[in-house]
């Protein structure tokens, strides 16, 4: 029998900023079993502490930041930090991930889960160094950007501190406002940035710490972190990302029409190639690798621009997520401007996924006839491809200037206060702008986005594998489905196998800290080689089949915890354009996602996880046996609402 | 036999600065993984993506070894870096070693080991090599050791970390 944890410290730090006090809780082995890391046990804390009427721009609202298992470890891409919270831009549950350093930071001092309530009276950040944890005022660096402020604090506390800061659009309560872990790792979707800003919290602030992880046993550890390295550099879809970043999937999904371009109007473009990672390496703008805490892979890019046009440009990225928003979406190409999108982005602190979609519906809503005096007031015309216009709308946007004060409310709110009619090419659902891939074509991300907690939104449940861009792909994909025929887009077929086991790995993969590309886009780690990988770190015996129970014990709380925040099968769903409007692919073949069609993916998927199919509420019986018990009156109440 | 007789140096620009070298480092000599108890370390300038390693590159002049006023520092023949006797080390309270050290590649975690952390390559095996797939680490044959562009890389390096840090 096991008397000590291993792996993780079971502290968690509990910050309330209203009072100033600090003090720690203790988590044990059972809860380590029961939940795998930080991703399941703090959506275990929310339900515990945040009710579901909180305010999530209020002091009752609650951030855990949260190390995974491994981080601390030299398992190799699992320094993961899940960041949870009650989200302002979609009114729910929230849970966020972010690389960087901050989760190798956390597990040095000596905790692994930071969690912060109550607001400051005046700016200020909180400053943790081992056990020495406070709240400081910090007035000056209020209304500065990201990497204005961690200078400042990198001179007042020295070179090896990390922080989790905000930027002015996160002061200014902007919905898509994002964290920024080391300046450039982005916890980006759902306006976490706006809760800090709402709390006052400029930032956190960890010092070099002095603590060390252990695990259970040495050897057969050290034996798995060598062969996830050799599965990491061997594998094909890996391989891709390390050379050209996350914008390596450009050509890939331009090929497969599934690149959306132009708000979702069309499905591949004949200028992909300039949004793509290959094109930012091969011409030049790619000077350097960046690596998360503990990351071989580094997909990150430092990147230079190669013209003056907007000024000298040294930064990290552009991600793929990024390429595709500002750039085809808007119709840019120019690398340098997607640089300085993206740049401002960064140090404003804002979502770039959210942007792009706002921006594209600003640029279709003026096409249309709408916005007619935004010409005015930008002195340049919301076009298609222009580049001043963008520029102008993120300074408009993050200090909610004139116009950007209601597109800083996002795009939900926005086309509803412009026209009903503009709110059909918002591409937004449940208060989140959609993520850069098209849905109708491919359709396990159509569920996956239809069903996710955080809205139509690829990081919570990627279905890469569906693309079969690579041998690990195929392979993944057939074992699932027991079907080599349903590889690749267009098809509907077993899609709610493929969603369920993506859901469900996702969870475990983020709990221990482990990046979803090792998992889930890249194929380095399966849910068998985890299995041995959390017994040799924590000497608890999980099987497989007992992994990913876990991980769907994460997905079923969180959907109860949405349940009791009001969520139901009506919720389950994507935006307008994407429901209502056809799409036409390179071969010129024609695709339509009706609601008839997602319905039938839903049923199927409610079925096979056992969750009321009219309702979309986890049957009492499931959670049971999940051992979800504590939800069990809640979904009770709610079946018969 | 494998490994002997090289010295670990790094090329300059090609680190990412994820640390899992650190914490393999220090797994493999405490069973404990902390980026304090590492024998190299990744310095990390965030805003500007720069990332230097920062390691015991076994330079000719031994300044470490002829600076120990108590002889625990010799130098290991079979891996050529220095190597601390530890019964006659007089840990954080002497410290001349990391003072005299060109390459700011000794190190002192008081709180968790007394003694100096310098990289004594795993016996001639190092296992940071292993992990490191940006290959921001190789070794190098002994007969190396006074390669003028070897040193001239790891002064590069050790200067533009000073330059940063602005210390001398």
């Amino acid at each position: 029998m096991l008397s000590r944890l291993y792996a993780v410290h079971g502290r968690i730090l509990f910050i309330d900023l209203s009072s100033g006090k600090t003090w720690i809780e203790r988590f044990d082995l059972r809860t380590l079993a029961t939940w795998m890391g930080s991703r399941g046990i703090q959506a275990k804390l929310y339900w515990d502490l945040v009710s579901p009427n909180t305010d999530p721009l209020s002091p009752d609202n609650i951030v855990f930041i949260g190390s995974g298992t491994l981080t601390g470890t030299p398992m190799p891409s699992a320094g993961r930090t899940t960041i949870t919270f009650k989200s302002p831009a979609t009114g729910r549950y929230f849970k966020t991930s972010v690389g960087g350093d901050i989760g190798l930071k956390i597990k040095m001092n000596g905790y692994d889960i930071i969690a912060i309530k109550g607001s400051c009276e005046e700016p200020s950040i909180v400053y943790i160094e081992n056990d020495h944890v406070e709240i400081r005022k910090a007035k000056d660096l209020w209304g500065l950007d990201v990497r204005e402020a961690f200078a400042k604090l990198r001179n007042r506390f020295g070179f090896d501190i990390d922080a989790l800061l905000i930027g002015p659009a996160g002061e200014k309560l902007v919905k898509y406002a994002t964290l920024n872990a080391s300046i450039y790792n982005v916890a980006a979707r759902g306006g976490g940035g706006a809760v800090f800003g709402s709390k006052k919290l400029k930032g956190v602030v960890i010092g070099k710490g002095s603590s060390y992880v252990e695990v259970a046993d040495p050897d057969r550890f050290l034996e798995l972190a060598l062969h996830v390295v050799h599965r990491i550099t061997t594998d094909e879809a890996l391989i891709a990302t390390a050379h050209f970043g996350t914008a390596s999937a450009t050509m890939g999904l331009d090929k497969t029409s599934t690149l959306p371009i132009k708000n979702f109007r069309k499905s591949y473009w004949e200028h992909a190639y300039l949004n793509s990672g290959e094109h930012y390496v091969e011409a030049g703008y790619v000077v350097g690798r960046v690596g998360c805490g503990q990351c071989i892979v580094s997909c990150h890019r430092h990147s230079k621009s190669k013209t003056d046009r907007y000024g000298y440009i040294d930064t990290v990225g552009p991600e793929y997520e990024t390429s595709n928003a500002l750039g085809g979406n808007l119709e840019i190409t120019d690398v340098d401007a997607l640089l300085k999108f993206n740049d401002l982005a960064n140090i404003y602190g804002l979502d770039t996924i959210s942007l792009g979609a706002v921006i594209a519906w600003v640029f279709e809503s003026y096409e249309k006839g709408y916005l007619k005096k935004l010409k005015k007031e930008l002195k340049t015309e919301p076009i298609w491809g222009n580049v001043d216009a963008v520029l102008k709308l993120i300074d408009k946007i993050a200090k909610r200037e004139g116009f950007g004060d209601v597109l800083a409310e996002g795009l939900e709110k926005a086309c509803r206060k412009v026209h009903p009619e503009t709110c059909k090419w918002a591409l937004v659902c449940r208060g989140l702008e959609h993520s850069r891939v098209e849905t109708r074509i491919a359709r396990a991300y159509a569920l996956a986005f239809a069903l996710n907690p955080r809205g139509p939104d690829h990081l919570h449940t990627e279905t890469f594998a569906e693309f079969g861009f690579s041998e690990g792909a195929r392979k993944l994909i057939e074992r699932i489905t027991g079907r080599a025929d349903v590889v690749g887009v267009g098809k509907s077929e077993e899609r709610a196998k493929i969603v369920v086991w993506h859901e469900d790995m996702y969870a475990v993969t983020e709990a221990l800290g482990f990046c979803a590309f090792i998992t889930t886009a890249g194929f380095a780690v399966d849910e068998f080689l985890m299995s041995e990988i959390f017994r040799a770190a924590t000497g608890i015996n999980l099987s497989p089949e007992e992994v990913l129970r876990v991980g769907e014990r994460i997905v079923t709380l969180e959907r109860m915890i949405q349940v009791r925040e009001g969520r139901t099968r009506k919720d389950d769903t994507l935006p307008w354009r994407i429901l209502n409007e056809p799409i036409t692919t390179r071969d010129g073949q024609t695709y339509t996602l009706t609601k008839e069609e997602l319905d039938k993916m839903l049923d199927e998927y409610f079925r096979l996880r056992n969750w009321d199919i009219k309702t979309g509420i986890p049957k009492p019986e499931k959670l049971k046996e999940l051992g979800l018990d504590f939800t069990i009156d809640v979904a009770l109440k709610s079946i018969g609402r | 036999m494998k490994g002997i007789g090289k010295e670990l140096t790094y090329l300059v620009g090609s680190c990412t600065g994820c640390h899992l070298c650190e914490l393999v480092c220090s797994f493999v000599h405490f069973k404990k993984s902390s980026i304090n108890l590492a024998r190299i370390r990744i310095f990390k300038d965030k805003s500007k993506a720069i990332f230097i390693p920062l390691v015991c590159v076994s330079c000719p002049g031994k300044p470490c070894v002829n600076a120990c006023p108590n002889n625990a520092l010799v130098m290991d023949e079979k891996t050529g870096m220095p190597k601390v006797i530890v019964d006659k080390c007089k840990g954080v309270e002497c410290m001349k070693c990391a003072e005299v050290c060109p390459y700011n590649a000794v190190f002192f975690e008081p709180s968790l080991y007394p003694y100096p952390l310098i990289c004594d390559l795993c016996g001639g095996d190092p296992m940071c090599l292993k992990v490191c797939w940006s290959r921001a680490l190789s070794i190098v044959e002994m007969t190396l050791r006074n390669d003028p562009e070897r040193l001239k890389i790891a002064a590069a390096n050790i200067s533009r970390y000073k330059e940063i840090r602005g210390v001398k």
